[in-house]
């Protein structure tokens, strides 16, 4: 394995990393917007903290998959593929959400208006689900054949672990969410999440215990990588934790970042798992390994040299954006 | 039910890519607009043009929001639909995609969130500079996605990796510096600029016609009108430079665009209207213009063009005898009229409308026939990008 | 169209067929399925699309504005620092 093929399966690990991290809490204020806000000046609430971040937090999954298409084609090809339909939804979802803040704006009646935040809410659980179901199910041995092509079986793709897989990750988007609205909201809004967390967190705790069992059942990090599955598994309890902490003591900053680490550390779990693999086959022989999966030494130096130019100065301007809208969004009528 | 899973591949990609071309380049186009207007406004400081910024630009915004679910649904759709395509050429494809997502969606997505939520706290020139770098964004990710593009009609930079049978990537320069990718870009940007200017003014003619905010929408309407015209003579003239490329590089399909199964005579005559027989490979009542093709293609008053027949064989001994080349000649032959002559028509409305809305002699509103026009107009762009 | 159609039968001119470029695990009915999804999903946003445009034309360049989701309580349209 060349250092150029590790880096970029490291680099995809980020930029899932940052999707979900981000992404995660867009996801999780627009489940807010029902399960949380009461009235349609809360739900404007809501949107006012995400409004002008969600597209720029969606690009992290677009950057994701075009790297992946970039620096591993086998896989990329194999996953989307061999997933169709997960992913099909999950782009119907996007699609969703990523109307449904214009055109409730747009709405003039409030059947209108309501209709479209039923899309921004429908369009925030359907991605986090399905895709904590997709990265489950590529830990688990799926059925592929001697070209690369995955045929998963219903079973390889709804199972207990990828259930409990997508509920995870649908879950503790949610509690992201709202340890985000803790941080960026005053009034009813924020002392109603607050409370939301108080208690999910324990939901969190029984699904963490019952999501590490499973792992170590259905998949073989535990035979193969044993010693760095079992840290990540303890890490992420620990930022559970920690987050419980954070909560107990309303320390919003806190709060978000351990939530924001937990959900990290899970796709980290998964990449330290899959390593030196990109998917898992039932028969051995047909895994698709990194150094089979990766672009040319040529195509991953160009990644890498444009990478290194561009990410930084997009960054720069990303985070910009986030301090220019520091500021807490006030109870609106 | 008969069709294929390579049929409905198919019609799906031309689907969601028609899609995808309705609402790209009139977004893309209309953040040129809408920066123009803010501009204005920054410049004269006139209250009608914060007016107008504030308007087209929810115009914009709609359009915007459509035109990035679009996108997303291409860049999944090589790995679900085309995923041997993704692996023969992920080498090259893939990286113009992420380049695209990197540089321009990053771009073009964070700064509208500021456009879009710091209208009373920056200063009107450094929030006009917002729009600005969200239309670089979006211009920006046209370059990238055209460049795979331009790859798929003109391969260069690459190697055939004969242990694995994939294309690979063996001169980054080549595919960037690919001259499809100059002749393609500029002439899909024009089209996007088109399409803008086009609407706009074509949404204040219909608002015109019902007399509506005249001041408004006049205004409105000249700028709609300038984009538009100097964007379709931009798309007519860059048009041309891609006739100069595609007739050396793709025979075939510049033969098909003008419905040539035989080689023609020298010079050569553009056929205006004709009846193709595609099965049979013959045409008839054709409409010529003597000498015209020659000058269109080689801009000269010589030169003869070679016909589908003869790309057929060329293309047959080069690649073997066991399909034939053609392509389907009678949408490419009326496509390409519809195209060309809906451009010319465009110029014409435009400096019509131009004209009769000047400032020293304003008669626009009293010729409706041309408000019609140009209300009809604003559909146009749509279907020629279409047709393209 | 014409770009597209003008290079058949190539998915890459000179080197690769659309024959050859499909998913062997795409099944016709999972096509179909996307299929009329993305048709309905298009129209429907396209429709809305145009219905907002017209909307907005009909309540005029003086009706309030959306640039901001609709949320001017905190991030006003009009007011400007100078």
């Amino acid at each position: 394995m060349s250092p150029l093929q590790l880096l970029w399966f490291l680099l995809l690990a980020v930029l899932f990393i940052g999707f979900f991290v981000l992404e995660g809490f867009d996801f999780g204020v627009g489940m807010a917007t029902r399960l949380l806000a009461k009235n349609e000046g809360e739900r404007k609430q809501l949107v006012a903290t995400i409004g002008p971040h969600w597209d720029g937090n969606e690009v992290w999954l677009i950057t994701a998959g075009g790297a992946m298409f970039a620096s591993y084609p086998l896989w990329y090809a194999s996953l989307f593929s061999g997933f169709y339909i997960l992913f099909f939804l999950v782009l119907v979802g996007l699609i969703l959400r990523g109307v449904s803040f214009e055109f409730a704006a747009h709405a003039q009646s409030q059947r209108g208006r309501d209709i479209w935040r039923w899309a921004l809410f429908v369009g925030s659980v359907i991605p986090p689900f399905l895709l904590g179901m997709i990265f489950t199910a590529i830990i688990q041995p799926l059925t592929i054949d001697g070209k690369m092509d995955i045929y998963a079986s219903l079973g390889e793709q709804v199972n207990l672990l990828t259930i409990v897989g997508g509920v995870a990750v649908t879950l503790m988007c949610f509690m992201h969410g709202l340890n985000f609205i803790r941080l960026k909201t005053t009034g009813a809004l924020r002392l109603r999440a607050w409370a939301y967390n108080r208690i999910l967190i324990w939901v969190l705790y029984a699904g963490a215990v019952v999501f590490a069992l499973l792992v170590y059942v259905s998949t073989d990090f535990f035979v193969k990588r044993p010693l760095s599955s079992g840290i990540i598994i303890g890490l992420i309890v620990l930022a559970i934790v920690c987050e419980h902490f954070a909560i107990l003591k309303d320390r919003e900053g806190l709060s978000l970042i351990t939530s924001g680490s937990a959900l990290a550390l899970v796709v980290i779990l998964i990449f330290n798992g899959l390593f030196p693999r990109v998917l898992i086959a039932k028969e051995a022989v047909n895994s698709l390994l990194i150094t089979q999966a990766s672009a040319s030494n040529l195509t991953l130096t160009i990644m890498t040299g444009v990478t290194v130019v561009l990410l930084p100065i997009a960054l720069a301007y990303f985070i910009w954006a986030y301090v220019v809208f520091h500021k807490r969004v006030p109870e609106l009528s | 039910m008969g069709a294929t899973v390579l049929d409905l591949a198919r019609f799906q990609f031309a689907m969601t890519t028609v899609f995808h071309f309705f609402f790209v380049p009139f977004s893309i186009g209309m953040a040129l607009v809408t920066a123009i207007m803010e501009t204005m406004f920054v410049r004269t400081k006139k209250p009608l043009y914060k007016q107008m910024t504030l308007f087209w630009g929810k115009i914009f915004l709609l359009s915007f929001a459509v035109g990035v679910v679009t996108g997303i649904i291409q860049e999944f759709q090589f790995g679900m639909n085309w995923s041997n395509y993704s692996r023969f050429m992920g080498d090259i494809f893939g990286a113009p995609l992420a380049i695209e997502a990197l540089l321009a969606f990053f771009m073009e997505s964070t700064f509208i969130g500021l456009w879009m939520f710091t209208w009373d706290r920056f200063k009107p020139s450094l929030h006009a500079a917002m729009i600005w770098l969200v239309w670089l964004g979006t211009t920006l990710s046209a370059i990238w996605i055209l460049s795979a593009n331009a790859f798929m009609q003109h391969p260069t930079g690459f190697a055939i990796n004969q242990a694995t049978g994939r294309v690979k990537l063996v001169d980054f320069g080549a595919v960037i510096a690919n001259p499809q990718l100059w002749v393609e870009f500029p002439h899909v940007i024009f089209g996007a600029f088109t399409t803008a200017g086009f609407a706009v003014a074509g949404m204040a003619a219909w608002r015109l016609l019902k007399h509506d905010h005249e001041d408004f929408y006049l205004h409105s309407l000249r700028i709609g009108l300038t984009v538009g015209l100097i964007a379709v003579v931009g798309a007519i003239g860059v048009g041309d430079l891609q006739t100069q490329f595609i007739i050396k590089d793709q025979p075939m399909k510049f033969a098909a665009t003008e419905g040539i199964y035989k080689n023609t005579k020298d010079p050569a005559a553009w056929t205006v209207v004709e009846l193709i027989d595609s099965k049979n490979h013959k045409v008839s009542n054709a409409v010529d213009v003597p000498v015209l093709l020659s000058l269109l293609a080689y801009h000269k008053t010589s030169g003869a063009v070679m016909g589908m027949d003869q790309a057929n064989a060329e293309l047959q001994a080069k690649y073997g005898k066991d399909k034939n080349y053609y392509v389907p000649a009678k949408t490419l032959f009326w496509s390409f009229r519809v195209m060309a002559g809906g451009g010319v028509v465009l110029a014409l409305i435009a400096i019509l409308g131009l004209w009769f809305s000047r400032a020293k002699k304003n008669t626009l509103m009293h010729k409706r026939w041309l408000l019609w026009l140009l209300g009809l107009a604003l559909w146009v762009p749509f279907m020629l990008n279409a047709a393209g | 169209m014409i770009t597209e159609l003008g290079r058949y039968p190539w998915t890459v001119y000179g080197l690769y067929t659309i024959q050859d470029a499909i998913s062997a695990t795409t099944t016709a009915g999972q096509l179909w399925f996307s299929n009329i999804a993305y048709l309905l999903i298009f129209s429907l946003l396209g429709g809305v699309m145009v219905y907002f445009s017209h909307q907005n034309l009909v309540l005029g360049p003086d009706a309030p504005g959306t640039l901001n989701y609709g949320i001017d309580e905190i991030t006003p349209l009009e007011g400007q620092p100078s």
